[in-house]
């Protein structure tokens, strides 16, 4: 990939170099998260190493000159914001160098916190100067740091950039009589010709006039000047990104098409240029790759310039805005910006703030679309259009002073109302009091349920028959400070919060984890026990049954005893009847067996007998039978015949 | 807090993969509306709504998160305190599919011990009239079942466009939240019916047909 990638890998290789100052905590978040950390913050990391360290080993920091120089110009205040924290305690302080440049408006060697109060009273805080100035000082800085190549490349698309400007003065400039609003073409031009030069000659006139919305005109030019996005190298960049493909791209289009925003954007036929500049982003920064949210962000650009340098103005705001911190894994920057617009409002409006506290309504429930968003998520195009103008001069601090505001507008209102009336309101119903008394009058008192402007395609800045006040509205919250030195505050405080929260996760997954081992120790005891408790009770079991079975065997045992007893007295009796009785002699055997031989004898010779008889009584019989037939015979027929 | 409607509180958090049309669900149930193209949520969005079950009335409180796993850390500030979660997938997109069971570990893991949970799959009119063949339906009723069996979910498949099963969601899960979490059952059943008395009440609570929900 090219240089504008290499910027990325080049904080991963920072990040490694520096293992021995991350915690304990960090490193088991490192595995995510390191990954994402912006290119900035890993410099601030050396930073703060290089605070403790020697300051001779700076010199090794040499092949990085932008750390170099921040390390440099930074170095008063963050000893500052160091100085209420343990050193190493944690990791460095996100870099909040847009504020730490407002704090050298005054002097460059502030010792202490007292110090940089008194400071903070040397500038108008009615006016947003310094802001101005500290965003341009920033913006100036970081771009004196890149290499040659990539200098050269932005001067030549700021080139461009002029020319293109001088282009539309020449046409449009020429007609400015016909406009209902006049543009000041020879102040534009200074700024267009000089910017920095404005900055310090005119600063409160250049504030003005920004205040007053950049001309419809060439609002992209202004943007793109400020903010130094054009880069001839990026442009390149991005026409080899559009050609290749996303895993984002499913996600990108489907959000495209359910972005009512989106329809603006068709209407222009800015649909395609859109997604790609998006896809592109997402194949750009891999690590933030493609965040609901961005979308909204770059409808206002792409409808003020081409493609092209829609990507390098998106690409600025995200490393240089640092806007990218928002939409990264972790959304500290969101995070942060919470809670410093907590903070800014709790002391403009105690009594407000308490109320939604005690309403239990956390800012993160409403206020994250408006950071995210840069308020493009549910207001009107040519409202968002003119905080856009503001943030990209006086960087995204800014965005407070337009939250703040609307709250502190809206006060009584928020104090009436109760905890889902109270969300409700700060949804959607906030920028009513800005709505313009015509239209106020004009549609009852049901006011602001059409909003025209949200279809509008450049807004109509400067224009006399808006439907929103927004010279009121700007005007208004440019009035709101937001203090560089109380946000540098709010900062250390935010990390010293966030990053106890964050041991507290780490502490409550570890607790978590000892938890579902001991569960599962437990669960494993509880098969143990419930198999000893089943063994008990089959033993239980068993006992009970012998002893049911005992008293039945102790009788038998007795039963079997007495037998015992009996036969042993039978055989006694036997043994001793024996003893009585003469053993049996083979005489006697002899006399019985001469006895029956002639018992023997004698019956054999009555069996003789009675056969000889009854041989007798047979022939006996046959002779009567003879007699008997004869005299039957006669009988008969004589008694028939 | 204590609001001067008598009905039941109940705070409702919808979790999900994006698009999967868990905004639209809502809008369904509060407002009886679809739209064809609805923005993506950014952070939250928090609305409200109330139901008759029964005898009950619920005032559900719902926020409705971002889909966009980016916003993920955003969410345990909206499921932390919610006595009811509807966990919703596209049943045309597998891959929400996976998100709704990490979901519901999640829940499971850090949610309210006694939450209730409905698992939701979403945009059945794209699958209704399809033929064996020739289906978008990519998750089958019986892995929705499947898994709201062994969490212990409610299960639904529902339409947010043609408004199919989407009161029954809400009124299944108003019939599980239990009684205890109310303001307190006499008060409520005092000051309910206007003062009348309601003979035809059903001690049961049984749930009533979608169409009857006064939603
Ligand atoms: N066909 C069909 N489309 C639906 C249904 N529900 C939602 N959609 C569409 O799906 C898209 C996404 O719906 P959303 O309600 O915005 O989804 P979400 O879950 O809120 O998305 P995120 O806010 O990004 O998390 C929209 O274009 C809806 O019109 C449905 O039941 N059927
Ligand atoms: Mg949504």
């Amino acid at each position: 990939m090219s240089t504008s990638n290499d910027e990325f890998e080049d904080a991963n290789s920072h990040n490694q170099a520096i293992p021995e100052t991350v915690t304990e905590n960090d490193k088991s978040d490192n595995s995510q998260n390191q990954t994402s950390d912006n290119n900035e913050e890993s410099n601030n990391q050396d930073e703060s190493l290089q605070q403790e360290s020697d300051p001779s080993q700076s010199h090794k920091q040499e092949d990085d000159p932008s750390s170099q120089q921040k390390h440099e110009d930074d170095k008063p205040p963050e000893e500052v914001v160091e100085d209420t924290s343990p050193p190493l305690s944690g990791p460095p302080l996100p870099d909040r160098s847009a504020i730490k440049d407002a704090l050298k408006l005054g002097s460059n060697n502030k010792e202490n916190v007292e110090g940089l109060d008194l400071m903070s009273s040397t500038y108008d805080k009615q006016s947003s100067n310094y802001l101005l100035e500290s965003k341009f000082n920033q913006i100036d800085r970081s771009f004196s740091a890149k290499d040659s190549k990539y200098k050269e490349s932005v001067n030549s698309g700021t080139d461009n950039i002029k020319k293109t400007f001088n282009d539309i003065k020449n046409t449009v400039g020429g007609f400015s009589d016909m406009f209902e609003y006049k543009i000041d073409w020879d102040f534009w031009t200074q700024i267009v010709n000089d910017y920095g030069a404005v900055i310090h000659n005119d600063s409160n006139k250049l504030n003005d006039l920004i205040s007053s919305g950049i001309p419809k005109e060439f609002r992209g030019i202004i943007w793109q000047l400020v903010s130094k996005s054009k880069n001839f190298q990026l442009e390149e960049f991005y026409i080899s990104l559009k050609a290749e493909a996303s895993i984002h791209e499913k996600s990108i289009k489907r959000d495209l098409s359910r972005t009512s925003f989106f329809t603006n954007v068709e209407a222009v036929n800015k649909g395609e240029e859109l997604f790609n500049v998006i896809k592109a982003y997402s194949l750009y920064d891999p690590d933030v790759g493609y965040t609901q949210g961005m979308i909204f962000i770059a409808v206002p650009l792409i409808m003020n310039m081409n493609d092209a340098e829609c990507f390098c103005l998106l690409v600025t705001l995200m490393k240089e805005y640092r806007l990218r911190d928002l939409f990264c894994p972790e959304m500290k920057g969101l995070h942060l910006l919470l809670y410093e617009f907590d903070r800014v409002l709790e002391n403009y409006s105690p009594l407000l703030y308490n109320h939604l506290v005690k309403q239990g309504i956390k800012s993160s429930m409403y206020a994250t679309q408006w950071f995210l968003t840069f308020f493009a998520y549910k207001f009107p195009l040519d409202i968002v259009l003119r905080i856009y103008d503001i943030i990209i001069t006086q960087g995204i601090e800014s965005i407070l002073k337009f939250a703040v505001n609307l709250m502190i507008k809206n006060e009584a209102n928020l104090l009436a109302l109760k905890f889902d009336k109270l969300l409700e309101f700060l949804k959607d119903k906030l920028f009513n009091v800005y709505i313009n008394d015509d239209f106020i009058n004009f549609n009852g008192d049901s006011y602001a349920l059409k909003s025209p402007t949200r279809n509008s395609l450049t807004g109509a800045a400067n224009s006399g028959t808006c439907y929103y006040k927004l010279e009121e509205l700007v005007h208004d919250a440019m009035k709101i400070n937001v203090d560089p030195i109380e946000l540098g505050k709010y900062a250390n405080e935010f990390e010293h919060i966030y990053e106890g929260e964050k041991s507290k996760t780490d502490d409550i997954n570890k607790i978590r984890i000892e938890n579902g081992e001991l569960r599962h120790k437990i669960k494993q005891l509880e098969t143990n026990y419930a198999n000893l408790n089943r063994d008990h009770v089959g033993i239980v079991q068993k006992m009970v049954d012998l002893k049911v079975t005992l008293p039945e065997i102790l009788n038998d045992n007795d039963d079997l005893n007495n037998e015992i007893e009996q036969l042993r007295t039978d055989i006694e009796e036997l043994e001793s009847k024996i003893a009585e009785t003469p053993p049996s002699s083979a005489n006697d055997i002899e006399n019985n067996i001469q006895e029956l031989l002639a018992t023997n004898a004698q019956e054999t010779e009555r069996f003789a007998n009675l056969e000889d008889e009854f041989n007798t009584l047979v022939a006996e019989e046959a002779a009567l039978d003879k007699e008997l037939k004869t005299h039957a015979n006669s009988k008969w027929f004589g008694r028939w015949g | 807090m204590s609001f001067p409607n008598p009905a039941t509180s109940v705070k409702l958090v919808l979790l999900g993969e994006a698009a999967v049309g868990k905004s639209s669900l809502v809008l369904r149930f509060v407002s009886n509306d679809f739209q064809e193209n609805k923005e993506p949520t950014i952070g939250a969005a928090f609305l409200t709504q109330k139901c008759t079950i029964g005898e009950r009335t619920i005032k559900y409180e719902i926020w409705d998160t971002a889909g966009q796993e980016r916003f993920a850390s955003l969410a345990p500030m909206y499921y932390r305190n919610a006595q009811a979660a509807i966990v919703v997938y596209d049943i045309t997109k597998p891959a929400s599919f996976i998100k709704a069971r990490h979901w519901v570990k999640e829940l499971h893991e850090q949610a309210s011990k006694d939450i209730t949970i409905a698992l939701v799959g979403n945009k059945y009119d794209l699958v209704e009239d399809d033929t064996e063949e020739e289906s978008l339906r990519k998750v089958s009723v019986e892995e929705g079942k499947g898994l709201a069996e062994e969490e212990g979910l409610l299960f639904f498949e529902t339409s947010a466009k043609t408004s199919y099963n989407v009161n029954d969601v809400f009124i299944g899960i108003g019939s599980k939240i239990p009684e205890a979490a109310s303001a307190g059952p006499n008060q409520i059943h005092q000051t309910n019916n206007d003062g009348r008395i309601d003979l035809t009440s059903d001690p049961n609570n049984r749930p009533r047909a979608a169409g009857d929900c006064a939603c």
